[in-house]
């Protein structure tokens, strides 16, 4: 696994926990914390700004956490300073969360680790809290394949947040839902590629077959496309799924995918052949042929990040920075 | 069609109510002399019909007129546009031999997503016509009703027949393995039959019911009316007020059927993130079809659901995770949206993203209990039984 896909599902699993899911462990839901807020810059009081990964808030515990998620061995210096820098208010008057800031209210900044980073994390927080000594107070909690989610070091200010997250929470990290957070500007093509396939079978079945591939960057990513803050970010994930479109036109889906259009990422230049010439369905077993193909198309871009993945893990120099 | 006479149209809907109840009641009375189930121009056929074409409130009855306009050649009818807001005809006519035989549909779109059709054509041509008119759509599908909610329905009045079915055709191919039942009974022992097979363990997973017969009587009155209502949206009315017909139409499906297809599965459980608001605040909830028909190869499975063939034409893009669970990127094929759904031996996790249409999940969850396992429960979010 990528460390840009362990960072997506450290944030799934989060915010899996935060949902009704019987399949799923429930403590974080039943202590209240079910609202949920992604990809929201938080203005501070010295004018600068951060952008946590997620926060999640809890009425009947009045608490919130805002989580920074690192799969990565190091943190950013300057993001945890600025994370230290939040205020209370910031949650009711900037984020809209339902909390009483009077009653008792209380916060926390956390990190969410990939399990076996958890100890540098935590000496690199020590390091940054020799400048600003409430970084150094921060908990840290660690996801393991395994064994599932637990507190590393650290405590939380409410104590039955900190119970549960102290005793551990068994959960299968396989069996967390991607759909709360399909994927980031880094992930792996092979995880991009599902939405995209699927995305272009829906539009040709609607009959809109011509399609750009800023647009099926937006239908992949989800709802919360339009709140990606930066056009820099959009713009990378769409020329990602440009060039996946072009390897599938040029591999598994030729004869499927044609571009008879010229231009960028925002013009329409993608056409899924209709396979069916009155153009209303696609008979069965054209479909079946375009399942396996599909599948085939998904399953080598796999093979390819695993072999790029086992040769950077040979020559440890290249080993994927976040 | 060519130049043949069409038959005169109802212009309003007062006017097509007078002419409906006209047809009821004569219709009613040969029912009662004849004792004949149908007869050719009989009794009241409603279906009920979810759309998505409107994108503009404002502009809902040109955006339905131009709908039905762009419809009507492959479909072989004519639109009418009556003179009220968001009311149509489809006049379509059939050969019978040497003669034309039209039948009218009204469409009432006065709620622009959830249309009550009416027509009293005879049910083997406008089952057809209907089934033809949603299937072929991307933008149409049938109001479904869960075996849960046909048997609530029933608490409506007395329950006076019934019509059930079961066949796992579309998880087995073997003929020792397939399991079939498809029956339809009428009296007042129907309860006392449904009963008998809600306790028997078999049954109770391989009988779906696929129409409740519901009877009412006028108060103060010995009067009644009697409706078949069938599980894809089909509404039979033997009876002679259309007024009574109406209110109960009008109770269980655009009150407690848009309820559960709108408010709870889009606005509660659909996830994203509310677009209303200048935070991302993620919304939604997962959805769950339980059973206790285990399922003992989950690759055979979700192979069979997601094939993209009827009756679920569902298409999907599989990650077998481990033996006991798979992740299945899914297009709906009828409505042409994605959507994610995730096997457990025993439960099915679905993720509707927000802004698909609601009416998928009804579908899904319908089509499943008539052919995986009848007692299978959906549920999400702080509801324990979404029907």
């Amino acid at each position: 696994m990528t460390t840009s896909s362990k960072n997506v599902l450290i944030l799934r699993a989060l915010i899996a926990l935060c949902k009704r899911d019987i399949k799923l462990p429930s403590d974080l839901y039943d202590l209240g914390y079910t609202q949920v807020v992604m990809d929201k810059t938080i203005r501070l009081e010295d004018d600068r700004s951060v952008m946590p990964d997620l926060i999640i808030s809890s009425r009947k515990e009045n608490h919130c956490v805002v989580w920074e998620s690192k799969s990565g061995r190091s943190i950013d210096n300057d993001q945890a300073k600025r994370l230290a820098s939040i205020k209370a208010r910031a949650f009711p008057d900037q984020l809209m969360l339902n909390v009483k800031i009077e009653d008792g209210f209380a916060f926390d900044i956390a990190y969410a680790c990939d399990g076996k980073e958890c100890q540098n994390i935590r000496w690199d927080l020590d390091r940054v809290a020799q400048e600003l000594a409430s970084v150094g107070a921060f908990p840290l909690v660690g996801f393991y394949d395994e064994s599932g989610i637990k507190t590393h070091s650290g405590r939380f200010n409410k104590e039955n947040i900190n119970r549960v997250l102290g005793d551990g929470i068994n959960i299968d990290l396989r069996e967390v839902p991607t759909e709360y957070l399909r994927f980031d500007k880094d992930s792996p093509r092979s995880e991009i590629a599902p939405y995209v396939m699927t995305n272009i079978v829906a539009y040709a079945t609607r009959q809109e077959p011509r399609f750009s591939a800023e647009q099926i960057a937006k239908d992949s990513y989800g709802s919360s496309w339009d709140y990606i803050a930066s056009n820099t970010t959009k713009n990378q994930v769409a020329q990602k799924i440009d060039n996946i479109l072009l390897d599938a036109r040029q591999n598994e889906l030729d004869g499927y995918l044609t571009k008879p259009g010229r231009g960028g990422i925002r013009s329409p230049k993608w056409n899924l052949s209709y396979l069916n010439r009155r153009g209303t369905a696609f008979p069965s077993r054209r479909l079946k042929k375009l399942q396996k193909q599909c599948i085939e198309f998904v399953n080598r871009l796999k093979n390819e990040e695993a072999g790029i993945y086992a040769r950077q893990l040979r020559f440890p120099f290249f080993l994927e920075e976040e | 069609m060519g130049n043949l006479m069409k038959p005169d149209l109802q212009k309003t809907r007062l006017d097509m109510v007078y002419h409906l109840q006209e047809r009821m009641r004569s219709g009613y009375e040969r029912y009662l002399d004849e004792q004949k189930l149908e007869w050719e121009g009989g009794l009241l056929k409603t279906y009920l019909v979810e759309a998505d074409i409107v994108d503009k409130t404002s502009d809902s009855h040109n955006q339905i007129l131009k709908y039905l306009q762009t419809q009507a050649e492959s479909f072989n009818y004519s639109p009418e546009e009556l003179d009220e807001e968001n009311f149509f005809a489809l006049v379509a006519g059939s050969r019978l031999g040497r003669q034309v035989k039209f039948d009218i549909y009204y469409v009432d779109a006065s709620d622009y997503r959830f249309w009550v059709v009416y027509t009293v054509g005879h049910s083997s041509r406008t089952d057809k016509f209907m089934d033809k008119l949603v299937t072929n759509s991307t933008k149409l599908d049938n109001a479904w009703f869960p075996m849960q909610f046909l048997s609530k329905l029933v608490e409506k009045g007395f329950f006076n027949g019934l019509g059930g079915r079961f066949n796992n055709d579309p998880f087995t191919k073997e003929e020792d393995d397939q399991l079939k039942i498809s029956l339809k009974l009428w009296g007042n022992l129907a309860k006392d039959v449904f009963d008998a097979f809600q306790n028997s363990e078999r049954l109770r997973r391989m009988f779906s019911l696929s129409s409740v017969r519901l009877k009412r009587y006028f108060k103060g009155s010995d009067e009644s009316i009697t409706d078949d209502v069938n599980f894809f949206g089909k509404v039979t009315s033997m009876g002679q007020s259309f007024d009574s017909h109406l209110d109960l139409v009008n109770k269980f499906y655009k009150d407690e059927y848009k309820h559960k297809i709108v408010q709870i599965i889009e606005r509660e459980l659909a996830i994203g993130v509310d677009d209303k608001s200048d935070v991302a605040i993620l919304k939604g909830e997962p959805m769950f079809v339980r059973f206790g028909n285990i399922i003992p190869n989950i690759e055979l499975f979700i192979r069979s659901l997601f094939s993209g063939t009827a009756p679920f034409r569902l298409w999907g893009l599989q990650q077998i995770i481990k033996s006991d669970f798979a992740r299945i990127y899914a297009v709906d094929l009828h409505l042409g949206r994605t959507l994610t759904f995730e096997v457990f031996p025993d439960t099915i996790r679905i993720f509707l993203p927000l802004g698909t249409c609601g009416n998928t999940i009804a579908r899904f969850f319908t089509l499943f209990q008539h052919h995986y396992d009848s007692s299978a429960e959906l549920l999400g979010g702080k509801y324990d039984h979404i029907f």
